[in-house]
């Protein structure tokens, strides 16, 4: 008798506290869960709902302890087994609440909230239910003994609950006012003062974008991708590695964009930098005075695209691309451009937390979308940058739109899958991010493609090897064509007439004769042109060898000069050849001269090609000769690339892309026919 | 505040437990001892069998007196104040009603694929049950034993549990050792109904080999009763949904087919039932495998005919004998379940139930590795003939496997150039749909049994127009592409076209055509029109007799007999060798060129259309076949282009 009055004692003590911090861990949850809006209010109010929520898992567990102690034997059934479900939903919310606090709401583990949510109401629900049971079940002896219905609970428990709350709410309410009074709104000027107008009224112009509140963004709304570090670690990682990170860094680029702000001034750069260096234009650098994305050490060389290049775009102005995106900034969180380290803490703990504005801001349907990537890689120039006119130029978007990826053609003809460009330059990896889909994969930040020798400068071999297999692997297909003779007559047997209609004869050369050979270079696996993006200096084509037995080279084409590294000129190659209004070549990719094309020859989506060579059979040919077609592959074109990349020059590597080969045999003709 | 807290307080609730104490302990036992039988020991032997069955009823007993037991328990318990009992009693009620939950879910629905998890919590909430019930006992007996209370003292087991337990678990333990044994001698006592002799008197015509010239063998080098691989239908009590789709498909009517049915009488006339072997391995294993293949069997109707490939004509394959095709594999019937060998109502009910409840050997016999493998649809989708049947030599027919481990697809070679994911055979023809079926994986789908292929022509005859759909709808995925080329023109010559027609193999994993390459069709047309729509020139356009222009570029094989005629009713007997093959192998591309003038009526512009045609059968063959002259067959227009001539 004296334990359990001991334990009634030790039990008294507790009650007042762990209901308070219960009462107060409810009512901050249930806030948090009626009102989804994006205040401050509400983020202190979910602060408050982590540390009264960790307040009350601990509180409760000597309290549950003692209760189940002292009242175990009580003959009332139903009130025995509402406490015990209690205590198992007591454990549902109180270990989702620490995974949560943990991990933080992870995509592929939406259950743990759902179960944090389900378990609270239900353990709140079941502990009216306790005590509505223990009064309805009180023993008439009880009853009768001048005790009270609900000995554990002291008299003052209902001041200290409410004085207790009102203090948290009070606390709540005092930060949201403190924190707000402090805050600054965010610049919407330019960075340099005095910005000029140069393209008309529009401040972004030659560049097509757009912001949300047609205003300069303040830096630190676009820029700041090592924050997104801290919880995306792998993402940024990729990122990192990516040709994205580098486009504004990249030397090649940063030659031309010189070349640019030499020839037209600064403000002519925004044409590039929209894509290029999204920071430098939106935050006012471009004009004289300020700098431009390929000059080193400034934010916008170290971004590049940055996180919130791609996922702050709102909405497309149209699909002709020019960076023609309307840029939209995050909603912040707490602290968010706080550099206190404890500050940064609580505003990544509210964000993993309750991240729901987080993915409305930046998880946005359009980035799941073909569209997006038309913004930046599809590309015109006008009069006013070229004084001629409109020139299209790169245009990925409409080439995928009219292949049968994206089934938005040739419908009777295509497989029922749309690939996405998301679906092959951002494929599912494995990482360690709490945006992984449920097989644990997220969508790779590396956007393998065509760049090969960005990640060669800088020693990045994994990205190298990874763009390397990218373009190798089922791209593009090259097929002899087997030169089977008409006039030839090879068998032994008596053949009906009319089968000897079809032509799939032998095939062989006679020695001095012409041969004639049709490859057929197909796309197979791009879902755009082939090449695709600056197609006036990559370089693509076939190279072509035939070699008789002894490997002696009857007849060549594409070969490189070992001296020079340049492709031979008379090679079969895929590019444009853009000029100025001289006819002159365009070879420094200063679009700003180019006003037309007076070649192009690319390999759409789906379709192919046929290359043709012609060369004679040596006397000295022994047989059989073997023919080889490879395409090859390499970025940047030998003399863009010394002129460009200045004293960062290092030889680009070839990529074979595909490749066939075929043996002919070689025959001396009869002299008798 | 007073607690009562001798057990004996409640002494009427007491002689109420006590009427369930003893037989819920025995049961519990009983029950556990069945379960832990029957997972460790893996066999599929009849007295394990027994067991399962055993088990489920015994499960169910189990609960029903459980629930009775667990009410009064509760009610005598709940008045003592001993926390620790009292924490591991509710905690073992709370695990018992998982395992009781899991374990009528298996009992009715049975092991899903997807749902294996409910199989594993049934195990693992078995074992922690036992553990928290003993665990509860031994407290107890600690508890009453060193208790100061003389009263309680006295207490110890007996309260409640009494002598007559020992006797009662004896009882049922033996009472089910001894079932179980009975039951199991009784089956085993029975006589098979499974007659594994030939159906006919075997006519030793191809030399000793039981099925040559089909290269099929069987486990245990027997024939095999009709009935161990055909009855599909009981398959389909099960697995209705996959069932339906494979009778759709062209392995459900590899043998009722009426194209094969006539190559296949014509076979009988020119040489006899015998040589029918070398079809049936692959067109009618269950004929072959029984023994109907000699004098006296029949081949128009019957489940043999029915069947076609039945469901254990792929699913009985243990293994590719060799890569060589023509039926190629080893046949290994399953392992039987209780009454497998049946045909009885109430029989079959129960070796349904046993797989259901535990298809632990039918998914080892079902589900061999083998059939995830490309060379198991080697086994019939290669093909050649011999000496003994064209009385010539050797000639190599279709190559579907050859040619996928050459592509680009298979990644045995040029690894360098192709997708790091190797496509295999069955991830196209057998692609995942949305299923409801017991092998379902965990999204919900299952590989489809309508095998999408191209065939369209027996389909098309039967009436089947979904199949015929799906099938149309696989051909035109973009598995092909063409493109029409205009050479520039370098002669001088004005009013002379050159054109290239290039046609790429894209997503094939085989030689297109593939399959009857001798008698499938697949060519290209080329119509050039001017601006008033009249044309200017033509290639490969059909004509009111269904036939197609003979100067149009086609893609097959044709077949030659030894007087150098074609063979071109799919008498592959006569064949010696082909005057042509022209197949697309993987990833490859061909060129067909084209030269024609300009006439001067014609108008600017001029429009080239090209299109890459299939037809299932070329006219001459399926007019003999279903000799109709009429008939016409569906063309598939597999890919096209067109083109705006220079000139």
């Amino acid at each position: 008798m004296i334990n359990s009055k001991n334990l009634l004692k030790r039990e008294t003590s507790f009650t007042p506290t762990c209901g308070a911090m219960t009462l107060a861990c409810a009512i901050t949850g249930f806030t948090t869960y009626i009102f989804n809006s994006h205040t401050v209010w509400l983020q202190w109010a979910v602060f408050a709902h982590v540390i009264t929520g960790i307040a009350c898992s601990f509180a409760l567990l000597p309290y549950l302890y003692v209760h189940f102690k002292r009242t175990v034997g009580f003959r009332r059934a139903s009130v025995l087994i509402s406490g015990l479900l209690s205590i198992l939903f007591y454990l549902g919310f109180v270990y989702s609440g620490w995974h949560l606090l943990f991990y933080g709401q992870l995509e592929n583990a939406r259950w743990v909230y759902t179960i944090h949510i389900v378990s609270a109401i239900v353990f709140i629900l079941i502990i009216v239910l306790h005590l509505f049971l223990h009064i309805k079940q009180l023993p008439e002896k009880r009853k009768q003994q001048n005790i009270r219905a609900y000995p554990s609970i002291p008299t003052n428990t209902l001041k200290i609950f409410i004085s207790v709350n009102i203090a948290i709410q009070l606390t709540i309410t005092f930060a949201t006012v403190v924190y707000q009074y402090n805050l600054e709104p965010y610049s919407t000027t330019a960075a340099v003062n005095d910005y000029q107008y140069n393209y008309g009224e529009h401040r972004f112009r030659p560049s097509q974008t757009e912001t949300d509140n047609n205003a300069f963004i303040d830096t630190r709304q676009i820029a700041n991708s090592q924050r997104c570090l801290n919880c995306h670690e792998d993402v940024g990682k990729q990122w990192i590695s990516s040709i994205h990170q580098q486009a504004a860094s990249d030397p090649a680029y940063v030659t031309n964009v010189n070349l640019l702000e030499k020839n037209k001034g600064i403000s002519a750069t925004r044409y590039c930098e929209g894509c290029h260096a999204p920071v430098a234009l939106l935050t006012g650098e471009l004009t004289p005075g300020g700098k431009h994305g390929g000059i080193p050490n400034t934010p916008a060389n170290h971004e590049g695209i940055s996180c919130m290049s791609c996922h702050g775009i709102d909405s497309l102005q149209h699909l002709k691309g020019v960076a023609s995106f309307k840029f939209k900034p995050a909603k912040d969180y707490l602290f968010e451009r706080s550099t206190n380290p404890i500050l940064l803490r609580i505003h990544d703990l509210i964000l993993k937390t309750k991240p729901d504005q987080h993915k409305r801001d930046l998880g946005k349907d359009i980035l799941r979308d073909s569209k997006i990537c038309s913004a930046c890689h599809t590309q015109f120039m006008d009069k006013e940058m070229n004084n001629w006119g409109w020139v299209k130029m790169q245009d990925e978007y409409s080439a995928w739109l009219k292949s049968p990826y994206s089934k938005q053609h040739q419908e009777g003809f295509s497989d029922d899958v749309v690939s996405r460009c998301q679906d092959c330059h951002m494929p599912l990896v494995s990482a360690i991010d709490p945006s992984t889909n449920a097989d644990g994969k997220i969508r790779s930040h590396h956007f393998p493609g065509a760049n090969t020798f960005l990640p060669l400068l800088r020693g990045d071999l994994n990205q190298f090897e990874e763009t390397k297999k990218f373009l190798q692997s089922n791209k593009l297909r090259v097929s002899i064509d087997k030169p089977n003779r008409k006039d030839a007559l090879q068998t032994l047997h008596a053949l009906d007439e009319s089968l000897r209609n079809f032509e799939e004869a032998p095939y062989y050369f006679y020695i001095g004769e012409t041969a004639n050979i049709y490859t057929v270079i197909s796309n197979r696996g791009v879902g755009h042109d082939f090449p695709g993006g600056a197609i006036d200096i990559n370089q693509a084509w076939v190279e072509f060898l035939v070699m008789d037995a002894e490997g002696s080279l009857i007849f060549d084409s594409g070969l490189i000069d070992e001296k020079t590294n340049i492709v031979d000129p008379d090679a079969y190659f895929y590019r444009s050849l853009p000029v100025d209004r001289h006819g002159k070549l365009v070879w420094r990719h200063d679009l700003f001269n180019m006003v037309g094309e007076s070649f192009k020859r690319v390999i759409k989506a789906g379709e192919s090609d046929i290359v043709h060579n012609r060369f004679e059979i040596p006397a000295w040919a022994k047989s059989p000769i073997t023919v080889t077609a490879t395409l090859k592959y390499r970025k940047l074109n030998e003399r863009y690339a010394q002129w460009a990349l200045k004293d960062q020059y290092i030889k680009i590597p070839i990529i074979d892309m595909a490749w066939d080969s075929l043996d002919i045999p070689i025959k001396i003709r009869k002299e008798v026919e | 505040m007073t607690i009562k807290n001798s057990p004996l307080q409640g002494s009427a609730l007491l002689k109420k437990e006590q009427r369930y104490v003893n037989t819920f302990l025995s049961l519990l036992f009983l029950v556990t001892l069945n379960g832990f039988i029957t997972w460790f020991f893996n066999g599929h032997d009849t007295w394990q069998q027994w067991t399962y069955l055993f088990h489920t009823l015994t499960g169910f007993w189990l609960v029903y007196v459980f629930i009775v037991f667990a009410f009064q328990h509760i009610r005598l318990a709940q008045g003592f104040k001993r926390p620790g009992q009292a924490s591991i009693g509710w905690l073992s009620l709370l695990i018992f009603t998982l395992v009781s939950v899991t374990g009528i879910v298996i009992a009715i629905i049975g092991q899903y694929e997807a749902l294996r998890w409910i199989y594993k919590l049934h195990i693992a909430s078995g074992i922690a049950v036992i553990s928290l019930v003993l665990t509860h006992l031994f407290l107890y007996r600690w508890i009453t034993n060193t208790a100061k209370s003389q009263k309680i003292k006295r207490s110890s087991f007996s309260q409640t549990i009494n002598k007559q337990f020992a006797f009662n678990l004896g009882a049922y333990t033996a009472g089910s050792v001894v079932l179980i044994f009975l039951l199991s001698l009784l089956y085993d006592a029975r006589t098979t109904n499974f007659d594994d002799q030939a159906a006919f008197p075997f006519q030793a015509d191809y030399g000793p080999g039981k099925f040559l010239p089909s290269l099929a063998q069987t486990s245990t080098d027997s024939f095999l009763d009709a009935r161990r691989i055909g009855r599909s239908e009981k398959c389909g009590v099960c697995h209705s949904q996959i069932t339906k789709e494979w009778q759709s498909s062209m392995h459900g009517r590899s043998a009722s087919d009426p194209f094969f049915q006539k190559n296949l009488h014509s076979l009988v006339d020119k040489k006899g039932i015998s040589a029918t072997r070398y079809c049936a391995g692959c067109h009618m294993p269950i004929a072959l495998l029984s023994g109907e293949l000699s004098s006296g069997g029949q081949l128009k109707q019957g489940m043999h005919i029915e069947e076609g490939v039945s469901c254990m004509g792929c699913h009985g394959i243990s293994k590719a004998i060799s890569l060589e095709g023509v039926g190629s594999y080893l046949y290994q019937p399953e392992q039987d379940y209780l009454f497998g060998d049946s045909d009885h109502l109430v029989t079959t009910e129960i070796t349904n139930y046993l797989i259901k409840i535990n298809p632990r050997q039918h998914r080892l016999d079902m589900a061999r590795d083998v059939l995830s493998d490309p060379v198991n649809c080697a086994t019939c989708h290669e093909q050649y003939i011999d000496k003994d049947l064209n009385d010539w030599g050797w000639v190599k027919l279709q190559s579907q496997y050859q040619a996928w481990v050459e592509g680009p697809f298979s990644t045995h070679s040029n690894k360098n150039y192709a997708d790091e994911k190797s496509y295999r055979c069955q991830d196209c023809h057998f692609p995942l749909v949305d299923s409801d079926d017991p092998s379902a994986n965990k999204d919900g789908k299952h590989r489809s049994h309508r095998t999408p292929a191209a065939n369209t022509a027996v389909p098309y005859v039967l009436g089947d127009l979904e199949q015929l759909e799906i099938v149309t709808k696989f051909l035109q995925a973009d598995r092909l592409s063409i493109t029409l080329h205009q050479e520039k023109n370098e002669t001088g010559e004005v009013n002379v076209a050159r054109l290239h027609a290039s046609v790429s193999s894209d997503r094939i994993g085989h030689f297109f055509p593939a399959g009857t390459i001798d008698i499938n069709q697949p060519w290209i047309e080329l119509v050039v029109t001017d601006a008033k729509g009249k044309d200017v020139y033509t290639s490969g356009t059909i004509n009111d007799k269904n036939k197609v222009d003979k100067d149009a570029r086609f893609y097959f094989s044709s077949l030659v007999n030894r007087q150098g005629k074609r063979v071109w009713k799919h008498d592959l007997f006569n064949a010696v060798g082909e005057s042509y093959g022209n197949l697309l192998a993987p990833g490859k591309a061909d060129i067909q060129s084209y030269e024609f003038e300009i006439p001067n009526w014609a108008k600017a512009p001029l429009e080239a259309k090209v299109r890459l045609r299939y037809r299932k059968f070329n006219h001459d063959y399926s007019s003999w076949a279903l000799e109709d002259e009429s008939i016409s067959l569906p063309i598939v227009d597999m890919a096209e282009d067109t083109l705006e001539l220079a000139f």
